[in-house]
């Protein structure tokens, strides 16, 4: 009984949770009326535009006059119909490339965006290559000594209480002691 | 004062010498005075660094601008108060401070060392001493701040008024405490790896020294963000600048350190990997400090026209070379007697932090580095910046805040697939949950579902445990809630302050998540009594005044916020010129509440007396700030001593682990 309903309460507990997180993630994010897309691409495209004379800030961070000035260039530009691509070029070509915020996924530029991938799958491989192995040589190494389940319960209680007494687990007040319902690992040292 | 300064340098720079040459001659040599004395030569240099900073206060004080550094960052205008920050504002000085800071940990390192790392404490403190006396070193020959002009000028020059915000006050100390700090782990492990005796003592010294710096240079992370945050003016508190990455760079190696040595304390492997990523730590510290000097890469940050970078690049070699040498010398020693048990454990889980850290510190510093490459092999100069990092590195964040919540669901050795599908039953419904909520109230873009989903994940994964416990504890002894939960963290610090610590960076995750993703932004141009609109608030300009101060003049515009039509608050945002150093600092007007900022930076007072607002809608910003506090709660909670109890034997644990969990 007192299970049933310690479950029912931590369920509920759990969902005013949810609730409570999700209401917080989403008054805040839905709070504003939707800009107009062209001032929305502007703002895109701010961000993607670095500041010529400013140490690496882009044009919505810089506080300068140019950084101003170029600013209402790209909305003069957008209002006059013109793509990203091609204000982008139009910056280039004034200021050279280190005006875009990160480089184009073409050319020589292009590795700048695959190595990462690259590095990171490569990574994960010689992870799992190199855990693969530990686990195999540690099985490798167990032979007789085999570690796993003892036959009984009977059997498990006695090796449980001999372990109990050399370790004064009586003392044990650390730790979620409901570890008895799933494997939890030590209660101490996380 | 600066025939003080100076020679309390030179006093320091030949203590230092003794004790790394006594230390190092002495265990040697077999000859134990030495090596006592060179203990207490390390002893004695944070008074003899104390007195030169001492020095440098005085000339301050004083008003001595015969000495160049005081002249360069300070007036006679200048606000006591801000002697503090003047201190280190420039490269001469923070160098000093520095090299103050580092000695006072250096002496306390070796004046607590534990007995399992005495051994190894002569190599030890020579590490250190070496350290020490680079910087000294670089002090007297290169940068001395007590360097005096040939005639004293009437007046100083004056702080750099972006360095009067009192974010200030806090961010550069701590951040340059967290760089050198670094130094005291990596020595203790170069001190270990000398000594060549096998073993996993220096692990207790690595774990409480790792977790201090590491809190520090967090610290220094979120003092930053905060202060570019309230004075750049920009509504963002992180730009993927290279000074900044050149701060994140340690931090990553460093996290992966604190959690890796908690392997190698509890199961003896993962040796070679806690040495390699305290090298690394060291490393990418040491390339921070440079960055900050005079790097290639421009950025705000640095301190501008020093040309010193180079030697701190020879350092970094010969550092990193030595620390590579020394690790390939003892590379058997550090061998695993145990490998792992299961692809499926905890072990093999702080396996995967460790590659997702290194991997995010290769993917930072590969955007760092590459425009050097595109100018060697293209001749052409490109920036990297956010929109790389953030389709980079954002997803291998993720990633590990995802790991963060089951990670610590895994058990030690061996999980059964069926008690970990149960144990996470409970987070992954969470997760989903709020996916379906968030889906439903209209957030639609993939990616902050995704991460918002994953902060509940862990959240709830983090809460359930406290709520175990403290339940647990309750029905054995009838406590009150708050009081068995506090027993609860009491019986198991480390563990809890870490469970605090994560929640710290799931509120992170979660603050950078909205603000990344829903920050809005829109220009107005205002008379005086005409209103905007943005979003559900309402922004109305009452007007404009001008403050001159001696040094400055302040302009001031005065708002006043609707919300909902009803009228909330008012903000002064505003402009201060600095005439003298030709520039104007922004101080933004900013609310903050649980759910967003409201930020507004006046940018243009026209003389027909209309001016040009900027109002910034950021959600969820005020959660980052909340973490800060609440990660070093959870710091000082691992770290708080426990009473000395009986020492169970880690074996009869183990033993008993495994039985619980070959029941399953």
């Amino acid at each position: 009984m007192n299970l049933v309903r310690n479950v029912a309460t931590r369920r509920r507990g759990s969902l005013a949770l949810v609730v409570l997180a999700a209401l917080l993630a989403w008054s805040s994010c839905a709070s504003v009326a939707p800009q107009s897309s062209l001032e929305r691409r502007a703002q895109a495209l701010d961000r993607g535009l670095i500041c010529p004379i400013c140490p690496g800030e882009s044009l919505d961070q810089s506080q300068v006059a140019l950084a101003k000035q170029m600013q209402g260039v790209v909305r003069e530009m957008l209002a006059d119909g013109r793509t990203e691509m091609e204000i982008e070029d139009f910056f280039v070509e004034r200021y050279g490339q280190a005006v875009l915020a990160a480089p184009r996924k073409e050319g020589f530029n292009l590795i700048v965006w695959v190595v990462p991938p690259v590095g990171a799958l490569g990574g994960l491989t010689v992870l799992l290559l190199v855990v693969r192995a530990m686990v195999r040589g540690r099985r490798g190494q167990e032979g007789i000594m085999s570690p796993d389940a003892p036959e009984s319960d009977a059997g498990l209680a006695r090796y449980l209480e001999i372990v109990d007494r050399e370790t004064g687990a009586a003392a044990d007040v650390g730790g979620p002691p409901d570890g008895s319902g799933e494997a939890r690992g030590g209660s101490a040292n996380g | 004062m600066a025939d003080v300064g100076t020679a309390t340098l030179i006093l320091a720079l030949g203590l230092a010498a003794y004790a790394a040459i006594a230390s190092g001659l002495g265990q040697w040599r077999r000859v134990p005075e030495m090596v006592v004395s060179g203990r207490y030569a390390t002893y004695t240099l944070p008074l003899v660094m104390g007195v030169s900073i001492a020095a440098l206060v005085a000339a301050f004080v004083t008003h001595d601008f015969g000495i160049r550094y005081v002249a360069g960052n300070s007036n006679l205008a200048l606000d006591p108060w801000l002697t503090w920050v003047a201190l280190y504002a420039g490269n001469e000085g923070s160098l000093l401070f520095i090299a103050f800071i580092f000695s006072v940990l250096a002496a306390v390192a070796v004046w607590k060392a534990p007995a399992g790392v005495r051994p190894a404490l002569p190599h030890t403190n020579v590490v250190l001493m070496l350290i020490l006396l680079f910087y000294v070193g670089v002090m007297l020959t290169m940068a001395n701040p007590f360097f005096e002009l040939a005639a004293a000028p009437p007046d100083g020059q004056g702080i750099n008024p972006l360095l009067t915000h009192p974010g200030m006050f806090l961010h550069p100390p701590v951040q340059m405490a967290g760089l050198i700090g670094v130094g005291i782990p990596f020595a203790f492990a170069m001190g270990h790896l000398m000594a060549g005796q096998p073993g996993d003592d220096w692990v207790l010294v690595a774990r409480t020294w790792g977790l201090v710096v590491w809190a520090v240079l967090t610290g220094g992370l979120l003092l930053g963000a905060w202060w570019a945050y309230t004075i750049l003016g920009w509504g963002g508190y992180w730009a993927w600048d290279p000074v900044e990455n050149g701060a994140l760079l340690p931090w990553l190696p460093m996290t992966a350190f604190i959690h890796s040595v908690m392997v190698q304390r509890r199961r003896g492997i993962f040796r070679m990997w806690n040495v390699a990523l305290i090298i690394l730590a060291w490393g990418f510290a040491m390339y921070g400090m440079f960055m900050n000097r005079g790097g290639p890469i421009p950025s705000v940050h640095s301190f501008g026209q020093s040309t010193m970078g180079w030697i701190f690049l020879i350092f970094l070699a010969v550092n990193l070379f030595a620390a590579f040498a020394l690790f390939y010398w003892r590379y058997r020693m550090l061998r695993s007697a145990r490998p792992l048990d299961s692809p499926l454990s905890r072990e093999a889980a702080f396996l995967l932090n460790n590659l997702l850290f290194l991997l995010v510190a290769f993917v930072t510093l590969w955007g760092v580095v590459y425009p050097l490459i595109s100018q060697a092999f293209q001749g052409v100069m490109v920036t990297v910046g956010r929109p790389y990092y953030d389709a980079i590195a954002g997803p291998l964040f993720l990633a590990l805040v995802a790991l963060m919540g089951v990670g610590p669901l895994l058990p030690w050795r061996r999980a059964s697939r069926r008690t970990l599908a149960r144990t996470l039953r409970l987070p992954m419904g969470v997760a989903l949950a709020m996916a379906a909520a968030l889906f439903v109230l209209g957030v639609r873009s993939p990616i902050p579902l995704l991460a918002f989903s994953v902060c509940g994940l862990v959240a709830a994964g983090i809460l359930r445990e406290w709520a175990r416990g403290t339940r647990a504890r309750r029905s054995r002894s009838g406590e009150s809630y708050p009081v068995a939960f506090g027993r609860l963290v009491a019986s198991n610090r480390p563990r809890y302050g870490g469970y605090i610590v994560h929640l710290a960076i799931v509120m992170l995750a979660f603050s950078i998540t909205g603000s990344s993703f829903y920050s809005v932004q829109r220009d107005f141009s205002l008379e005086v009594g005409e209103r905007a609109a943005l979003g559900r608030y309402e922004v109305e300009y009452l007007g404009a005044s001008t403050y001159p101060g001696p040094d400055r003049l302040e302009q001031r515009a005065e708002v006043q916020v609707y919300r909902d039509g009803r009228p909330v608050y008012r903000l002064s945002p505003g402009y201060v010129f600095y005439p003298a150093f030709s520039m104007a600092a922004a101080r933004a007007g900013i609310r903050s509440s649980v759910v967003e900022d409201v930020y507004i930076i006046a940018s243009e007072f026209s003389d027909d007396g209309r001016a040009i607002f900027r109002i910034h809608l950021n959600p969820l910003v005020l959660w980052m700030w909340i973490s800060g506090p609440l990660m070093l709660v959870g710091t000082v909670v691992a770290l708080w001593p426990e009473r000395a109890r009986v020492q169970r034997p880690t074996a009869g644990r183990q033993l008993r682990e495994r039985a619980l969990a070959s029941r399953m």
